[in-house]
């Protein structure tokens, strides 16, 4: 019983860790926007850059 | 173990015989000149002695044994050997006698021995012949008592060695052909001596318990690794990996079910609208939510032409921090009658921005004609959608599962592939 629970605590977590991500957006950006203050595509660097 | 014995002197060799089997028993070959003597008969010479060349078995005349829990007697031996391919195929089978169960067989071949009885119900259809398997396009099936058999292999098989009792009369020089048919753990041979049909079904005894139960010797035979493929031995995958198995299974489905509902849980910012274009057009926007991705849609109305898009993003304070480009075509027309179409006249761009206000900057920057009778685009749509799920991690995850599921199922094809190996049907 003890390595079905595993299997089942592992799989449901990374189950639920992918669905969490996708909510959050992590991943999804366009490679085509590019940043005006940096230089670099990809818009990632906006929330790091701090938007006010 | 050994049963209890009555004795005769072979008439031909003056040999001492015990004599196994029961009522049913037809005739007594003798172990030691080959000469088959009539059980009915008083033990006459019913044929003449036949040279004979021992095979390798580990059962001996005499023994008694457990088989599916009921207790035998190995009553006769009887080798046999196929040709083909240009190779010699060898195998042994040994009838033995129950006095509640009657006759069957134990077979000993490529380490393994089983177990085959007799029945009297005929499958659907009841016979297939040499000519129906060579022409048949598929490997030929056919049912007995709610199961579906499958070609396995046939043949024409011949006796090399003859030994002990028998309920029939065995020949060195008879010939039968077979049809072996299998189901997942069972054979079914359709076997045709003469004009006489009869059916057998085999299956795979416990070999640890069988061996032990007929006080096997430990050497001077060849034993199969109880681990090996046989061919009456289906594919079975452990509960722990079986569980694995579903449970992926679920996750992809899971993992499917969320990728589809990820357009379900969006915000509008700012709704779809249209103008005609005689420069750069400023859309404002506010973003609320602290999660999901902000997605652009651009439109042009490009017909049989192009246009490409300069888009700037401002923030608050009028700052540009980011800027794309994107570009649109879209062409259609009519050949030989049906309609073609091909490109497409939006562009979607998804940004991750944190609560607040922005300003986007839309400018059509470039247009062109590049397909006759095309119009340049002179207007623009724009939509702004918050809350957009991203589908890389739900993307990965499904591949990962589902390759998962996949090698799962692989090995389970693999296997059986193997446990087919032996089989002689060739779909050529």
């Amino acid at each position: 019983m003890i390595p079905r629970l595993i299997i089942l605590v592992v799989l449901a977590g990374a189950v639920g860790t992918s669905g969490y991500l996708s909510w959050l957006g992590v991943g999804g950006e366009s490679s085509n926007v590019v940043s005006a203050r940096t230089g670099s595509s990809g818009v990632g660097y906006i929330r790091a850059g701090g938007v006010k | 173990m050994t049963a209890a014995q009555k004795h005769i002197s072979c008439p031909s060799c003056g040999a001492g015989l015990d004599i196994l089997g029961g009522g049913r028993t037809r005739v007594q070959v003798c172990s030691y000149c080959g000469a088959t003597l009539d059980a009915n008969d008083d033990y006459t010479i019913m044929l003449d002695a036949a040279a004979m060349q021992r095979p390798e078995t580990p059962f001996q005349l005499g023994m008694v044994g457990d088989v599916f829990g009921q207790s035998f007697t190995v009553i006769g031996i009887i080798a046999w050997f196929e040709e083909h391919d240009g190779r010699t195929y060898t195998w042994v089978d040994h009838q033995i006698y129950s006095p509640t169960h009657g006759y069957a067989w134990l077979t000993y071949e490529d380490g393994w021995i089983t177990f085959t009885r007799k029945t009297r119900v005929p499958p659907n259809p009841a016979t297939l012949t040499g000519v129906q398997i060579e022409t048949s396009e598929n490997r030929p099936k056919l049912r007995w008592e709610g199961r579906t058999f499958t070609y396995y292999s046939s043949g024409r098989i011949q006796p090399s060695f003859i030994e002990g009792a028998f309920n029939y009369v065995p020949r060195i020089t008879d010939t039968s052909f077979y049809v072996d048919l299998l189901c997942e753990d069972r054979m079914l041979t359709l076997s045709s001596a003469a004009d006489e049909q009869e059916y057998e079904l085999t299956e795979l005894p416990d070999q640890a318990a069988l061996i032990e139960s007929f006080q096997l010797p430990a050497d001077g035979w060849h034993r199969a690794d109880p681990e090996g493929t046989h061919v009456l031995k289906p594919y079975k995958i452990p509960k722990t990996a079986s569980f694995l198995r579903n449970v992926l299974m679920l996750a992809v489905v899971a993992c499917l079910g969320m990728w589809m509902m990820t357009g379900a849980f969006t915000t509008t910012l700012v709704p779809y609208d249209e103008v005609r274009y005689s420069g750069p057009v400023s859309v404002p926007f506010t973003v609320t939510e602290t999660r999901g991705l902000t997605e652009i849609m651009l439109r042009a109305n490009v017909d049989n032409s192009w246009a490409a898009f300069e888009t700037e993003l401002l923030n608050e304070d009028d700052e540009t921090i980011a800027e794309y480009a994107e570009q649109v075509a879209h062409y259609s027309g009519t050949e030989n009658g049906e309609y073609w179409s091909e490109g497409r006249t939006t562009a979607f761009t998804r940004l991750i921005l944190a609560p607040g206000d922005y300003t986007l900057v839309i400018s059509l920057d470039e247009t062109g004609v590049d397909w006759p009778g095309g119009e340049p685009a002179n207007a623009i749509g724009y939509k702004v959608v918050g809350g957009v799920w991203s589908t890389v991690a739900l993307k990965w995850a499904s591949l990962l599962f589902g390759g998962l599921v996949i090698a799962f199922l692989a090995r389970r094809y693999f296997a059986h592939q193997t446990r087919m190996a032996g089989s002689d049907w060739s779909d050529d």
